[in-house]
């Protein structure tokens, strides 16, 4: 019996017969959309007035939360990713290897949530690192810690340096300016909070080499300054950069110690699904580069959890009382990702109680 | 990680005499991208009479916020994750409503208007719906497996596994099939 299907046969699905709503429809529905969303925020300032006039903290509270919530049902809240280089597509295989190939990876929680239990679990190899589109590391970090050491408020990461130039898209939000001397890219992704917006600034120094250094809850100018005070090397035994002028309350939190020189095309991966109703994914990878999770908090985001983790410092990214995922480094280059819909004191026992298996073990199932 | 590896999908603004013509690259990505967002939609949903209506307002909602979608990386991932969710919450008001009305019957299941083979029509609808799903993202849409992620709002590594999945169930489904013709 076939056990894959023609993925060519999968296409027939496609058709051209279902005309899509004229283009004139769709405008004229957006921009009602768009006065209805301006006649609500008029509105919600209308409220805030009237509140502080009655002198009543609960409008107060209840208009400013209309004028902050998103309107979109599912708007993506983090910064979109940037593809290393100038890639067309950064997306790799995921083939099937066996358990065995994993002996390092291959973790299993020894509690689970009553009622839930391994979907499946098995290992895996990624394509990555390819020519179009390699794997820049992170050379430098910087974040805004909460009194209590705790939590990242703001963050601030400098990529590179990536063998390709970043793309340049031709939008509204890319701005040229002069960083370092040389002719860069200032992009701006809007949020609704306008104070938290991400900043991006993308550059090639003279000698070769791209940068990416983003960073939210800064000013332009502030990036600039930032972009203007690293000092950057290309010398194989020092760090390829390292901040100098930082924005107010900012530290450093993660520096490379030396460039990174040759990366794999390919690296092995252990993962298990924890399937009842919402997913739970347990991911176990080499972390290549070798950025630890620190490194990569994103840069915008707020409120991203420090906190220890089988005795490894862990970040956990946070919305409301939802966990997006809980990521520690479990050894010098391997690295452990929780993520589904839970709640972190539910995601941080789970974390506690893996433990390494058997490749014979019988909860190990293909997908 | 959020949608970000289908560059080729960003959306490319036309400049008239220096000016971005926002109107212009809208339209261009519209015709390009929603066909097959209502064929995908009309298939992951087995809903071909509403997908017109949720491509529309998915849209309609990319236009009215386009300087910030135009900006992202993957404007298709975005639009198509707002697609998905408008359609749950409709099917979940169809039910609703439907528990109301005294358990009327739901909506008469019909293959999406194009798909002639109705082997494979059956064989997909009989996957779970989040396989269905990750088939049309995956064959009807073309994303690629990290926007087919950020839509689902899972893990790579469960896009990856649950379209493996999704693939052998087809394989078995089409082989039995066409075993029974030729008997």
């Amino acid at each position: 019996m076939r056990s894959v299907i023609d993925e060519d046969r999968l296409r027939e699905l496609r058709s051209s017969e279902l005309d899509p709503p004229p283009l004139e429809v769709v405008l004229a529905r957006g921009a009602r959309l768009l006065k209805r969303r301006v006649r609500r925020r008029r509105l919600g300032v209308v409220t805030l007035c009237l509140a502080l006039t009655a002198g009543t903290g609960v409008a107060i509270r209840a208009a400013v939360r209309h004028e902050t919530q998103p309107v979109e049902l599912a708007a993506p809240t983090g910064a979109p990713d940037v593809p290393g280089g100038s890639a067309e597509d950064c997306g790799g295989y995921a083939e099937r290897r066996a358990p065995e190939a994993v002996d390092e990876l291959r973790y299993l929680p020894r509690w689970l949530p009553p009622g839930r239990e391994i979907e499946h679990a098995w290992a895996r190899a990624e394509l990555l690192n390819r020519e179009n589109c390699p794997r820049v590391p992170v050379a430098v970090s910087a974040g805004r810690l909460a009194p209590g050491r705790d939590r990242i408020d703001a963050s601030l990461v400098l990529e590179g340096p990536s063998p390709l130039r970043y793309r340049r898209y031709d939008g509204p939000t890319f701005v040229p300016v002069l960083v370092r001397g040389v002719e860069g890219d200032l992009v701006r992704f809007p949020g609704l909070d306008p104070a938290a917006a991400l900043l991006q600034l993308r550059w090639t120094e003279p000698g070769g080499g791209s940068w990416l250094l983003q960073a939210g809850h800064v000013s332009e100018q502030e990036l600039l300054a930032v972009a203007d005070g690293l000092t950057l090397s290309t010398d194989a035994g020092s760090p390829p950069a390292s901040a100098g002028w930082l924005p107010t309350g900012f530290e450093v939190t993660y520096q490379r110690d030396r460039p990174v020189t040759a990366l794999p095309q390919e690296r092995l991966w252990w993962h298990a699904v924890i399937e009842d109703g919402t997913t739970l994914s347990i991911d176990v990878r080499y972390s290549v580069p070798d950025d630890p999770p620190i490194s990569r908090v994103t840069a915008g985001a707020t409120g991203v959890r420090l906190l220890s983790i089988r005795g490894h410092e862990a970040v956990a990214a946070a919305e409301g009382a939802v966990v997006r995922y809980l990521r520690w480094e479990e050894r010098p280059g391997v690295q452990i990702t929780l993520s589904g819909e839970l709640d972190l004191a539910t995601l941080v026992r789970i974390a506690e109680s893996l433990e390494p298996v058997a490749a014979n073990d019988p909860r190990i199932k293909a997908p | 990680m959020g949608i970000g590896s289908s560059v080729s999908r960003s959306v490319a603004p036309e400049r008239k005499s220096g000016v971005i013509d926002k109107t212009a690259a809208f339209s261009i990505w519209y015709r390009r991208e929603a066909t097959d967002m209502a064929q995908t939609i009309a298939v992951a949903f087995e809903r071909g009479e509403l997908a017109q209506e949720v491509t529309a307002e998915a849209f309609a909602r990319a236009w009215a916020d386009w300087d910030r979608v135009s900006a992202m990386a993957s404007p298709g991932g975005w639009v198509y994750r707002v697609a998905v969710n408008l359609m749950r919450s409709r099917l979940r008001r169809a039910q609703l409503e439907r528990r109301l009305a005294k358990q009327a019957p739901a909506a008469s299941v019909v293959p999406p208007p194009g798909v002639r083979n109705d082997a494979l029509w059956d064989a997909v609808r009989a996957l779970a719906p989040r396989a269905r799903m990750a088939i049309a993202l995956r064959y009807v849409a073309d994303l690629p497996e990290a926007d087919i992620a950020t839509v689902m709002g899972v893990s790579r590594g469960t896009v990856a596994s649950t379209l493996s999945s999704a693939r052998r169930h087809l394989a078995q489904a089409l082989v039995s099939e066409e075993e029974g013709c030729v008997q």
